[in-house]
């Protein structure tokens, strides 16, 4: 019977979801206070320290630093999600130093660029779209200056703990065009604006949206799924359902709705609008026909270190609740706040979390496989005054960070999941990388930052206007940030390469690999537009060209053998076309083929 | 490797290394394939053994967009006859989508047909005579009166939040059997009232959302016209694919020569290899001219009203025979809302209409299953997302109405010649046996082979089910 027993216990553990396996954690870790944790010594980089420290129990080390060709593009990418001129790549491969590397390092961090990529991270976040969804999916064109605002506030390196209180209460803190246009945060998500003639079916559909947005907040800045406490008490994390109440009632003035602002442009903007809050009661069993007992503003008791009593009554005004609120959430003391942060952009550097449930700090959340690295790096960046560039350049100087992709079968036995970052992990390239990656290598990005785009018909399109989008996607040369997000119809690049739902917050994307992607990369038009606009940029003779087309599109020079293959099947492919095509034509459509192959290969679309 | 396997799943090598405890390895192993724990990368949709015996093996599920109305189809309510220009004897519903007048008479006689006697109007004349194999649910109901929130409770069970489509959850999870095609077909989808979520996947991996073939832009945009997206290449024939591919094998296996194992990589390798597979595979299933003029004559194709919709269902039919495990057929055109199945009005036109369109077809697919021998494991479900009141709205319509309503199914382990439930006597309400959506999922899920409270995926730190916390099987209809 015994083994039996231990097998039932084993398979329990697993339907919880517990997949940190060598360290044992606490259950509530994510709810204690910081700890003060000392730095290895004698390991170089602290980060190195501490990742070293647990490879070194498992009988593993640190793989060797990645090619200088590699570096370039990983920092590429990672920052900017566009990739390297072959120029700077050849000028970091003949000098590539440390001093070097924190140039280039620092050259990216300061381009307008970086915010654009680094954006479009907290925009998974915040579940931004650009229409309501639901019933009449009514366009938003006056959403963007959230966006716009973000990527402004990535690239001035705002401290994160007042990004975090401008989303929450910005139109307060800051009155006029940049308060009104971040607390775009709290309505960014889905909108049903089809309600019932019910009185108590238009208050549950008030609910629903209060719940929406305390789901939003809740695992944004904090990780903590509070909104499974609307109906009854969390299942499994310490929050009552007296807390989401009093927790939702900060936030109980806030609507979804357009407002005019003097001297800003757009002058009218999709954002939250505050007015005077309802009295807050407990809605039993989520029904907000049956109502329980009045309940205050006030936070979470569970987060140990924090006063959940934000001294707040039914008369209290909206702006001073979200305020509270917002103080209270973003409170250096407030361990969630500081450690779900770190967390997320370990993670966006790095393809997974220290902590692998990004948006989920609770007890069914995954434990870290790091948590001493975890709260070194949240001290560290309380201590910069939240600076995230500080965060990024900390990160990016370890040689945890600089690490190859190299396999190595014993590590890669005893760790397959690279929990213990034995090396750094090969990622699939975003859909928003690939668009622009496109664009630049084909010559034709247009770098023009901020605004709206374009205009495309969301609301009842017949087939006809969904076809007519497309296109009109299609015809955008502007970065991907800038490409309109429809819930429902977005791009169908991006729809085929994971882009995330644009109605759940999302710190995790998936990086699928089906046949639809190949497909795109088979057949679609638009990439073979691409193809042929890289192709035609090349000059000189074949071999001059097959060199400039690897550098561009892979980073790196082609072998003899590679330079041979690639020259065979031009020949062949040129063979195989019509003769009735003119020579110079069979010529042009040859090379586009080649380098369709390039934009195709898994070295294109899989970075080191 | 950023992947897509959930935070729960582990990898079965993984999970070799983790249970290495000294006790039952493969036991375990076998176990949590069973339960779905064990997640083989790099090929989510790699057939998977369902929790029992199922009895359908696949399913396809025509959804007439709009709501149709039972009381004039499928719900003979002779009261409603006898007491038309009356009001409604009782209260309606506190929460209706707007105000309606008395009772409204149906247009259409009813007549008993088929060994059951199952009564059925006029509107189906050819319907009418595949009773024998249907179970009639006259006792449906919903919770939500506006088309977006019901299709997507009727899509994804959940109509306030997005959530993985029924489509999704099954190829979840039980796999695909043609890998050659995707697992979930959805022929002619609604852009409207939820659009692509209600095939989509939400957060179970991509690789289980509904793939779309067409769009319901008939007259415009026939369904014969249609291709599966980023299949067609206007500039490149397959020979000189071919060569690209040659040129791509090489480059990826020298990659992955250097690299060593790497199931990302090998399953990209593969992932071409299949697309190449399925652009060919799937013309083959799109081409139809093969089919014999009596095959189409029974699908209707034939016939001006029903030759798209009896394409979209010989489609169904196609894929079905292929393997693909979800397929979906939705009438739903490129009209005004009323001449969809909406009727607040012109009702005696647009539902005349409406059912001439589908009559046909439906049933062809009915007979061809059967003389095909596929009906018996192939689940047929016919519906829309609520009926519709038997009070007036204007002067020949009739409003949206979930509290009371019919679908059916036919095939795949149903009983034939059943109708299961009632509603009141005028059909407003499920009134008898009273089975709502959650438990239609249930029972569907349950005829495929998996326990709708096993069949789970955990995301956001707590395990989702297509029923949510809901659910009852209908034994009622169990053959």
């Amino acid at each position: 019977m015994k083994p039996f027993i231990l097998l039932s216990m084993t398979l329990a553990c697993l339907a919880q979801g517990v997949t940190s396996w060598a360290v044992e954690m606490p259950a509530k870790w994510a709810f204690e206070p910081l700890r003060e944790v000392a730095v290895p010594v004698g390991e170089g980089h602290p980060i190195d320290g501490f990742v070293r420290q647990r490879l070194a129990k498992a009988g593993l080390a640190q793989n060797g630093t990645a090619t200088p060709g590699a570096l370039v593009r990983r920092l590429h990418f990672n920052l900017i999600g566009l990739p390297p001129e072959p120029e700077v790549i050849r000028s970091f491969e003949q000098n590539p130093t440390g001093e070097a590397y924190l140039k280039l390092m620092d050259e990216l961090l300061a381009s307008p660029l970086y915010g654009e990529r680094w954006a479009r991270h907290w925009l998974d976040v915040a579940r931004y779209g650009e229409s309501n969804g639901f019933e009449y999916n009514e366009p938003r064109r006056n959403a963007w200056p959230y966006r716009d605002w973000v990527i402004d506030a990535f690239n001035a390196d705002m401290p994160y703990d007042e990004f975090a209180r401008m989303q929450l209460v910005g139109d307060v803190l800051r009155p006029g065009a940049e308060g009104a246009a971040a607390v775009g945060f709290l309505v960014a998500g889905m909108h049903n604006t089809v309600l019932p003639a019910n009185v108590v079916l238009k208050q549950q559909a008030r609910a629903d949206e209060l719940g929406e947005m305390m789901g939003v907040v809740g695992q944004s800045f904090l990780g903590l799924t509070i909104q499974c406490a609307r109906c009854h008490d969390h299942k499994v994390d310490p929050i009552s359902t007296e807390e989401y109440y009093s927790f939702a009632a900060a936030f109980t003035g806030v609507r979804h709705g357009e407002r005019n602002i003097e001297g800003a442009n757009p002058k009218k903007m999709f954002t939250a609008r505050a007015g005077k809050p309802a009295v807050m009661r407990v809605h039993l069993r989520g029904n907000a026909g049956t109502l329980g007992d009045e309940v205050p503003p006030g936070a979470v008791s569970a987060v140990r270190g924090m006063r959940p009593d934000l001294k707040l009554t039914s008369a209290t005004p909206d702006a001073e609740r979200r305020r509270a609120m917002a103080g209270w959430i973003s409170h250096r003391d407030n361990p969630l706040f500081n450690r779900v942060i770190v967390n997320r952009v370990w993670h966006w550097h790095f393809g997974n979390g220290l902590v692998r449930t990004p948006d989920d700090f609770g007890i069914r959340g995954a434990e870290p496989t790091h948590p001493e690295l975890l709260d070194w790096l949240a001290s560290e960046l309380i201590r910069s005054g939240w600076s995230i560039k500080h965060l990024h350049r900390l990160i990016l100087r370890s040689s945890a960070y600089q690490m190859s992709t190299a396999n190595n079968a014993h590590a890669a036995e005893a760790d397959p999941a690279n929990t213990l970052l034995w090396r750094m992990n090969r990622r699939r390239m975003e859909a928003e990388v690939i668009h622009d990656s496109l664009l630049q290598m084909a010559g034709r990005l247009d770098l023009q930052m901020g605004g709206l785009a374009v205009v495309v018909k969301t609301q009842d399109p017949t087939s006809d206007e969904l076809d007519r989008n497309n296109e009109i996607y299609r015809g955008i040369t502007r970065r991907a940030i800038y490409v309109p997000v429809h819930r429902t119809h977005v791009y169908e690049l991006f729809d085929a390469f994971d882009f995330p739902d644009p109605g759940t917050p999302t710190g995790r994307r998936n990086a699928t690999n089906v046949a639809t992607q190949a497909l795109f990369f088979l057949n679609n038009d638009w990439l073979m537009q691409q193809a042929e606009a890289l192709a035609k940029r090349s000059h000189g003779g074949p071999a001059e060209r097959i060199g400039f087309l690897y550098e561009t599109t892979l980073g790196r020079k082609p072998s003899a053998s590679e330079g041979a293959a690639a020259m065979k099947f031009i020949e062949r492919f040129g063979q195989a076309l019509p003769e009735s095509l003119p020579l110079a034509k069979r010529d042009e459509q040859s090379w586009a083929a080649f380098c369709q192959v390039l934009l195709q290969s898994n070295q294109f679309l899989y970075l080191n | 490797m950023n992947d897509f396997s959930n935070n729960g799943s582990i990898s079965r090598r993984e999970m070799l290394r983790r249970s290495a405890a000294g006790f039952g390895n493969l036991a375990l192993l076998s176990l949590l394939a069973e339960s779905g724990f064990a997640q083989v990368k790099p090929d989510p949709l790699a057939p998977k053994r369902p929790h029992f015996e199922p009895k359908a093996k696949r399913v396809i599920f025509l959804f007439m967009h709009g709501g149709p109305s039972h009381v004039d189809t499928f719900d003979e309510k002779p009261l409603l006859t006898r007491d038309h220009g009356k009001p409604l004897p009782f209260a309606k519903p506190r929460v209706q989508f707007s105000t309606t007048r008395n009772l409204l008479k149906s247009h259409w006689e009813f007549t008993p047909r088929g060994q059951c006697g199952m009564p059925v109007s006029s509107l189906f004349p050819q319907v009418s005579t595949c009773v024998d194999d249907i179970a009639f649910i006259n006792s449906m109901y919903g919770s939500n009166a506006a088309h977006g929130g019901a299709l997507l409770k009727l899509h994804t069970g959940s109509d306030n939040f997005i959530r993985p489509s029924m489509g999704s959850w099954i190829n979840y999870g039980l796999g695909t059997e043609n890998r050659n095609l995707p697992g979930f077909v959805t022929i002619c989808p609604t852009s409207l009232h939820g659009g692509v979520y209600n095939y989509g996947s939400a957060f179970l991996p991509a690789a289980y959302h509904g793939i779309s073939l067409g769009t319901p832009g008939y007259p415009n945009a026939p369904v014969e016209n249609a291709q599966f997206r980023f299949t067609k290449n206007t500039r490149l024939n397959r020979d000189q694919q071919s060569l690209q591919l040659d040129l791509l094998r090489e480059m990826n296996r020298k990659q992955l020569d250097e690299t060593g194992p790497d199931t990302a990589l090998e399953g990209r390798i593969h992932s071409f290899e299949l697309a190449f597979r399925m652009q060919r595979e799937s013309a083959e299933v799109l081409n139809t001219s093969r089919e014999t003029a009596a095959t189409k004559t029974l699908y209707g194709i034939d016939k001006k009203e029903s030759s798209n919709f009896g394409m979209q269902c010989l489609l169904a039919r196609r894929f079905a025979e292929r393997g693909v495990r979800f397929i979906q057929v939705t009438h739903s055109q490129d009209r005004m809302p009323q001449e969809q199945w909406d009727q607040h009005s012109n009702m005696k036109f647009c539902l005349e209409r409406n059912c001439a369109e589908i009559d046909q077809p439906v049933a062809g697919l009915l007979k061809d299953l059967k003389s095909l021998g596929m009906l018996h494991d192939t689940l047929v479900i016919w519906g829309g997302e609520f009926g519709r009141t038997p009070t007036a709205q204007n002067t020949d319509g009739r409003d949206h109405n979930p509290e009371g309503f019919t679908m059916w199914m036919a095939g795949g382990g149903v009983k034939g010649g059943l109708r299961y439930g009632a509603t009141d006597d005028y059909g407003y309400y499920a009134a008898e046996n009273k089975v709502h959506v959650h438990d239609l999922h249930a029972t569907i899920l349950h005829l495929l082979g998996l326990n709708h409270e096993r069949l789970t995926y955990r995301y956001g730190g707590r395990d989702f089910r297509l029923t949510d916390v809901h659910g009852e099987i209908v034994h009622g209809i169990l053959a």
